[in-house]
């Protein structure tokens, strides 16, 4: 099955630029995987499908909001501030497999 | 160094739960995406306000650019056909608000979202003022769709969201229906008694105020919240820089400040809003437009590059710093940078937790808000009246956001060089400071 990585953030725009750099980095270390940004208001409607969360540094406040939602069935973490920042989209993209283990 | 990260350590235990308190608090939260989901629809009817007098108007700055009206002199006649574009959006938005209020909370709470929606669109018009018998025609007043009403539609949408959400839960008041009975009529039977419960309950609750209020439950609201709310937010200019403050604060803590303020700065700012859209509307121009303070001045003057007034920042680095990781992160911001997002260099350079930087960051936008309500309040410039989407490069908020004076345009690149000469000497120091650590 394809896994599926789920970002979030406040209007779901600044995460969308890092959906893309590691969709990039997955394409060059050839890695089929679904990747998609949601502000967290409509994060419930797709929690179910997804394996990991990702939630932006800016609204890391709202994990306890995420945690509630996935009640521990998949990983749930903020991206690194510098990761985030200078959108490293292999770090987070890598520190996602991890966790998906 | 030290002092710093126990400082942040100290700000880290303070803010974020307050932050987490505002953002997950779910009749904050309510309010807030009720204002975010309405969002498109006053902004459409904004913006083709804004097209229609640009365009169709004698006087409108496409018109002039274009020559249009020497070309097509009866241009000018068209106007009246978009006009009613605003009767579809802002003047009904307390209808969109009470129904997606009520919707929200009923989401968060697990129960059936758009029945509870319904529910409060229909109470909200329970306790609407009575028709009136005109000339044998039954009218309704169209005082309280709009922004007048928008405190009533707060209210009510979270009253009915909640006792919605609770009482469709009891298994009392469900009316058990055979399986072999479609779903679709089993869901409307099951909240058939906690809807009538509702109904009966706010027409009881009106009954009584219009008996000890004959002026009607809109107008008390409006005057005992709605107005000293407004008023706070729209008397003085200390009230957006207050709130720029504390929103620009919050992202120097790394936390997304205008998601945070965005329920109480709605709740103060919109009817201003409106209202000056609505003065547009009837007057083709936004000089003499009611409000001349609104949270519209932070945006067409205060914004750019996103919070922090950024793209000064983003012009500074690339006119003084020769520190590679500061060029290559200026570069990597840019593109989201000229549509006011900023997440990149608030985390890349970064802005959070620098010591130095997060002077200018707070600084820039007070000072720009400043020069921008100086220009309206000195009547150089109409207030912002247009609502423009943030994501619009810097100074065209204020361009548009005035409905094309080309003096807006002038004090908004006013304002992004002040900005850049505010962050200049910050970005000189910040970048001999990382020298140094380096070293």
């Amino acid at each position: 099955m394809m896994k599926k990585i789920l970002l979030v953030c406040a209007a779901g725009m600044s995460t969308s630029l890092l959906v893309n750099k590691m969709k990039e980095a997955a394409q060059n270390k050839g890695i089929e995987i679904e990747i998609d940004a949601l502000p967290v208001s409509e994060a419930s409607s797709v929690i179910d499908e997804v394996h990991v969360v990702l939630l932006g540094p800016q609204v890391r406040y709202q994990k306890s909001q995420v945690d509630a939602l996935v009640k521990g069935r998949i990983p749930v973490e903020v991206i690194d501030m510098r990761s985030y920042g200078i959108m490293d989209g292999e770090a987070v993209l890598n520190r996602a497999l991890e966790l998906m283990g | 160094m030290a002092f710093m990260s126990s400082f942040e350590k100290g700000m880290e235990k303070v803010l974020v739960p307050i932050a987490t308190k505002l953002n997950s608090q779910r009749h904050i939260v309510a309010i807030r995406d009720a204002f975010i989901l309405s969002f498109p629809i006053t902004m459409a009817g904004s913006l083709v306000l804004l097209l229609n007098f640009a365009i169709l108007a004698p006087d409108g700055f496409i018109a002039k650019i274009l020559f249009l009206h020497k070309l097509f002199p009866s241009l000018a006649e068209y106007q009246s056909v978009f006009i009613p574009v605003i009767n579809g959006s802002t003047n009904i938005l307390s209808m969109f608000i009470v129904f997606l209020v009520a919707r929200n909370i009923a989401i968060e709470l697990k129960a059936d979202d758009l029945l509870s929606g319904i529910t409060a669109l229909s109470t909200f018009f329970i306790i609407y003022p009575p028709y009136q018998n005109v000339d044998g025609a039954s009218l309704l007043t169209a005082q309280w769709l709009g922004a007048q009403g928008l405190f009533v539609a707060l209210i009510v949408g979270l009253l009915v969201g909640e006792i919605f959400s609770r009482l469709s839960k009891s298994e009392k008041l469900q009316i058990k229906m055979p399986a072999s009975v479609p779903p679709a009529v089993a869901r409307t039977f099951k909240v058939l008694f906690p809807i009538i419960i509702i109904t009966i309950l706010f027409a009881i609750a009106n009954a009584i105020i219009n008996a000890v209020y004959p002026a009607g439950l809109h107008q008390l609201i409006y005057t005992v919240l709605q107005t000293p709310l407004k008023q706070l937010g729209t008397s003085s200019v200390w009230s957006i820089i207050i709130l720029a403050f504390v929103s620009n604060l919050l992202w120097i803590f790394g936390i997304h400040g205008p998601n945070t303020i965005a329920a109480i700065r709605e709740a103060m700012f919109t009817e201003a809003n409106l209202e000056n859209l609505n003065y547009v509307a009837a007057n083709g121009s936004a000089w003499g437009a009611p409000y001349e303070i609104s949270w519209a001045i932070n945006d067409a003057f205060a914004n750019y590059g996103g919070s922090g007034m950024t793209l000064g920042l983003l012009i500074a680095v690339f006119i003084v710093s020769r520190r590679k990781d500061y060029r290559d992160i200026g570069k990597l911001s840019l593109a989201p940078g000229l549509f006011n997002i900023n997440e990149p260099i608030i985390f890349g350079l970064p802005v959070v937790l620098n010591p130095i930087l997060i002077i200018p960051f707070v600084l820039a936008p007070i000072v720009n808000i400043l020069i921008g309500w100086s220009a309206i309040h000195f009547g150089l410039i109409p207030p912002i009246a247009y609502s423009v989407p943030w994501t619009t490069p810097g100074p065209l908020i204020a361009f548009l956001g005035t409905g094309g004076n080309w003096l807006a345009l002038v004090i908004g690149f006013v304002c992004l060089a002040v900005s850049t000469l505010i962050y200049l000497p910050f970005v000189m120091a910040a970048n001999k400071a990382a020298d140094v650590v380096q070293k």
